[in-house]
């Protein structure tokens, strides 16, 4: 039997495995074999029967309760909020569903281009321009004060505000969009 | 406790019900027990591990999918807070001496009659703790799993995490070292 490998002498020994039981088959008339079962048998029964199994203390229990009652320690099993009821789970997992349809079913609008958007800010500053020119008016011009002797107005010559032409690229809301 | 009871009660213990943990602790302490201080050898570490174990698996049952192997799981767990404790304080493993478990805390054994008959068991179970202690602890657990716990090599391999054949190896082999310490102990004597 010491002749064998040591995993042959396992599977024999130890227990119902294929191998086991082939080589079970093969040397169970050996009595080397039989011999050494009986001593394995016959050790594990000497330490049962000479075991003294030891008593726990019996003020374990309240203390272990104890440590469980502690709010830090309390994680899974006795928090109940942490495990919600099926009918929850349901409705909530219904209300995401719902959601990602909603979402999904939706038709997406992409809003105006960007080039409708500058043209509109141009128009818009085109009008804003036009009603700030025409309200200008030069306080120092003399009109209404020295209506007979305009020659004489020092101001008079400088007209009015300088009628300046438009330029769009000096839209400041236009500068601000093509810079995002 | 059958097991169709015991899944009850896991079940009850997963709701949060505290007597249902009492129970199970009642049921399998002795055995948690008696497997750490197999171990550890310290009365002291064996209670403490043993009170971590019950706590880390209460505050985790939920995690126990397989109520079937509520056993293997807390032999794990608490095999686990052995390690851990043996990596915190490297503990110096001390042998049990007889003096330590008076006899009336021991597991059903009782005072004989007969004086000389007594000594020999005392002697005995001497020779017992000495063999568990000089043996590593390697194969020390699975040799407590399976002789004394009489655990199924299926359950042992889940518990110490190791294929079959490794933990019928090392049973092999525990046995082999427990059969010569005993030899010698009992000739030396």
């Amino acid at each position: 039997m010491n002749r064998l490998p040591l995993r042959y002498r396992i599977h024999f020994l130890v227990g119902d495995t294929r191998l086991g039981r082939s080589v079970f088959r093969r040397f169970e008339e050996s009595a080397d074999i039989r011999q050494l079962r009986q001593d394995e048998a016959d050790l594990d029964a000497f330490f049962r029967q000479h075991f003294r199994a030891a008593e726990p203390a019996t003020d374990m229990w309240p203390q272990i309760a104890r440590r469980l009652d502690e709010p830090g320690v309390r994680t899974l099993p006795f928090a109940a909020p942490l495990r919600p009821a099926p009918r929850t789970i349901l409705t909530a997992a219904a209300a995401v569903l719902l959601v990602t349809a909603l979402v999904l079913l939706t038709p997406w609008s992409p809003g105006p281009s960007r080039q409708e958007i500058l043209s509109t800010i141009d128009s818009r500053y085109q009008t804003i321009w036009a009603v700030d020119a025409a309200s200008q008016t030069n306080p120092f011009d003399g009109n209404g004060i020295l209506e007979s002797t305009a020659d004489e107005n020092p101001f008079q010559a400088a007209g009015g505000p300088a009628a300046a032409s438009l330029r769009l690229d000096e839209n400041p809301f236009r500068r601000l969009i093509q810079q995002d | 406790m059958n097991a169709q009871d015991l899944q009850s009660l896991i079940q009850q213990a997963q709701d949060g019900d505290r007597d249902a943990c009492h129970l199970l602790y009642q049921f399998f302490v002795a055995r948690i027990f008696n497997f750490v201080l197999g171990m550890v050898r310290s009365r002291e570490d064996a209670e403490d591990v043993t009170q971590d174990a019950f706590i880390q698996a209460f505050n985790n049952l939920l995690h126990l999918k397989d109520l079937g192997k509520f056993e293997q799981w807390l032999y794990r767990i608490a095999r686990n807070e052995v390690y851990q404790r043996f990596r915190k304080k490297k503990v110096q493993e001390v042998m049990l001496e007889p003096e330590f478990l008076p006899a009336e805390e021991a597991g059903g054994r009782r005072p004989t009659s007969n004086p000389e008959e007594e000594v020999l068991t005392v002697e005995l179970e001497q020779v017992i703790q000495r063999t568990l202690t000089e043996l590593p602890p390697k194969l020390r657990e699975v040799f407590i799993l399976s002789v004394l716990q009489e655990l199924s090599y299926k359950d042992i391999a889940g518990i110490v995490d190791r294929s079959l054949l490794s933990v019928k190896t090392d049973i092999y082999r525990a046995r082999v070292f427990a059969k010569e310490m005993i030899k010698r102990y009992l000739t030396q004597g």
